[in-house]
């Protein structure tokens, strides 16, 4: 149940409703607080206004340029250069008061628009460009400014008009109730609001499986040959081609790219390696399940592979029997429609629950470290007991305090990590920040390598200690480095850090999820005693606490 | 051609029984402003019309609001 609040000083209440049916479509309920469009200002400025009280997770902002200014569009251009410049900043102070009064009263996900631009007006083209060029500075200013405010985000509301086309604006609706969204900007508004809601809740996919044939290239290789099939630079080429650079840039931004196709495993390997029209190679994608199973079993074997949910992936494939499959076999599996035009395909991947809100070190690393794990699998192989195999990794775990340069990660680490997590806890970087710096709360981060390479940040641990006594908050390792004991290292510094502290117990929660079963029995393994259910509690005298299993891991803490 | 009191059914969330055959905003509480609004988008999407701001301000029950789509079907 999330709570949303709708504040606009137009008619937002048919946007409220469809959110609250899409929200519902994908098993998710809301509450949801609208605003009156008179009393924008009373209820962002006062901080004891029903929609603070109403404690909102999420805050929508939709504030009209007319509503602002009422016939800014019959003035602005008639205005002496000195006075406009003196309006747009004006406009820009005012949005960005708003914005600072709900930041100062609540710590809701901020969404905040930015004002379309009219494509005509009366005035034609000779001064149209007068107003156009001041919305546009508006814009980048609010942009620009908007990015020192936490957990904030512009959402481009000029693009969304631009991509339903002006004519959408219904004038009626305007006319009749300060209504100035057509029905087709209006899903489009709460799509875009969801876009970053899935992001910031760890909905977002992470993986793209692509099927081959007809999909990835033009032509079936089996039957073809690799020299018939079509991915060049030429017209027949060009529709894959693109589909393969926009995968690309995908790869660059993190998402895992992996094969399930049906064919023949050398002669797509061939490709793969050697083919002078492909762009993506054999390393780019983080897994391939290449013969002649059924789909659905082989994108089990991928996320088993990649140790991601089925909830995470994207599978896009030509075939719509396939497609069908899929939907039906695994519906948590995101299988879009692919046009029928081979031209229109590479687009599709702009609407696939795939957005990131903010670029990391991790995740430019992310597929190296999949091919990395690969070899640590090879090198695993050859060792003959498990134990050897983590004594012969030379783990190497460092532990720090959150510190700014970290923060985008540890709020991703915070969004997307399900399995090992034991309370999961969807922390925004204004929850983190102000953690950090409480003076009885201690936020850690984990970052692992070994002689594979290097995993960054994979690890989050809160605990604040009161009386005493140190209480876990939240407690969560990143999937990619489960496997090698290293959650007892971050224990072992959350353990340090209470001693420090002057606790003489420890305390700490497990909150079942349907995806975290993979840490039922962690605090028990670390030696602390159950006391209650309900959720799962434990605690321990720190006197009494067995030394954790970290005799292979070069562990550092940095105090 | 009750094909009509269901969408207005569904659309002010209420059932198909307690649309009277002159049903307006008047009898039925749920036909509020907002109510309108999204009526007018329910019937221009399932009958493939478009009404005027005219007509949207005079379709203040469900008799006219028959009247408008017959007329425009017709034409």
């Amino acid at each position: 149940m999330t709570r949303w609040a709708l504040i606009s000083n137009t008619t937002v209440a048919p946007l409220a409703a469809r959110l609250k049916t899409e929200l519902h479509n994908t098993g998710q309920e809301c509450e949801l607080f609208v605003s009156q469009y008179s009393d924008v200002n009373q209820q962002i400025l006062q901080p004891a206004s029903q929609l603070y009280s109403f404690r909102p997770d999420w805050l929508v902002l939709y504030l009209g340029l007319e509503q602002l200014r009422p016939n800014l569009e019959g003035t602005f251009a008639f205005e002496l250069p000195k006075q406009r410049s003196d309006i747009q900043d004006e406009i820009v102070a005012e949005v960005l008061a708003l914005v600072r009064s709900v930041r100062a009263n609540c710590g809701a996900t901020l969404l905040v628009n930015n004002f379309p631009v009219v494509p005509r007006t009366v005035l034609g083209v000779g001064l149209d460009p007068v107003l156009k060029s001041a919305v546009r500075q508006m814009n980048l200013k609010l942009a620009d400014e908007l990015t020192s405010v936490p957990n904030c985000f512009l959402y481009d509301c000029d693009s969304l008009w631009a991509e339903v086309g002006w004519s959408d604006r219904d004038r009626r609706f305007e006319m009749l109730a300060q209504l100035p969204f057509g029905p087709k900007l209006q899903p489009l508004l709460v799509r875009e609001w969801l876009r970053y809601f899935r992001a910031v809740q760890g909905q977002a996919r992470k993986c793209v499986v692509v099927d081959l044939d007809n999909t990835l290239w033009g032509g079936i290789l089996g039957e073809d040959g690799p020299d018939k099939i079509q991915m060049g630079d030429t017209p027949h080429g060009r529709p894959y081609r693109r589909l393969q650079q926009a995968l690309q840039i995908l790869n660059r931004r993190g998402l895992l790219l992996a094969v399930c196709s049906k064919n023949n495993s050398s002669d797509v390997l061939a490709v793969l390696r050697e083919h002078p029209d492909l762009l993506l190679r054999e390393k780019d994608f983080a897994a391939l399940q290449i013969n002649w199973q059924d789909k659905a079993t082989n994108l089990c074997a991928i996320a088993r592979e990649l140790n991601i949910g089925l909830q995470h992936m994207v599978f896009l494939d030509d075939n719509p029997t396939e497609r069908q499959w899929v939907r039906e076999t695994l519906p948590e599996v995101l299988v879009p429609e692919l046009p029928a035009d081979a031209a229109l395909v590479a687009d599709v991947l702009t609407n696939c629950e795939l957005d990131t809100l903010a670029l990391t070190e991790e995740d430019l690393k992310r597929t190296q470290m999949y091919v990395a794990d690969r070899e640590r699998k090879k090198f695993q192989a050859t060792t003959p007991t498990y134990e050897q195999f983590l004594q012969e990794l030379q783990l190497v775990v460092q532990i720090e305090r959150l510190q700014p340069s970290l923060l985008d990660r540890a709020v991703q680490l915070c969004q997307r990590t399900n399995q090992f997590n034991l309370t999961t806890q969807r922390y925004t970087s204004i929850d983190l920040q102000r953690m950090a710096a409480a003076p009885d709360t201690v936020v850690l981060l984990m970052n692992v390598r070994d002689r594979f390479g290097d995993y960054g940040w994979t690890g989050l641990a809160i605990a604040q200690h009161q009386t005493g006594r140190a209480i876990i908050d939240s407690f969560l390792v990143s999937c990619r480095v489960l496997g090698k004991q290293v959650e007892f290292a971050l224990f072992a510094a959350v353990v340090d850090w209470a001693r420090q502290a002057g606790c003489a117990e420890l305390y700490a929660t497990y909150h079942v999820t349907p995806k975290n079963a993979a840490c039922a029995d962690f605090y028990s393994n670390c030696g602390l005693q159950a006391v209650a259910v309900q959720p799962q509690s434990y605690v321990r005298a720190l006197a009494e606490l067995p030394a954790p299993p970290i005799g292979h891991i070069q562990l550092s803490v940095k105090r | 051609m009750d094909e009509l009191k269901q969408l207005i059914a569904e659309t002010l969330q209420i059932s198909v029984e307690s649309i009277a055959d002159d049903s307006s905003p008047a009898t039925l509480p749920q036909w509020d402003s907002l109510g309108h609004l999204n009526l007018v988008m329910a019937l221009e999407q399932k009958f493939g019309v478009s009404f005027t701001l005219d007509e949207i301000i005079q379709m203040q029950d469900l008799p006219t609001i028959r009247q408008f789509l017959q007329d425009k079907k017709g034409a």
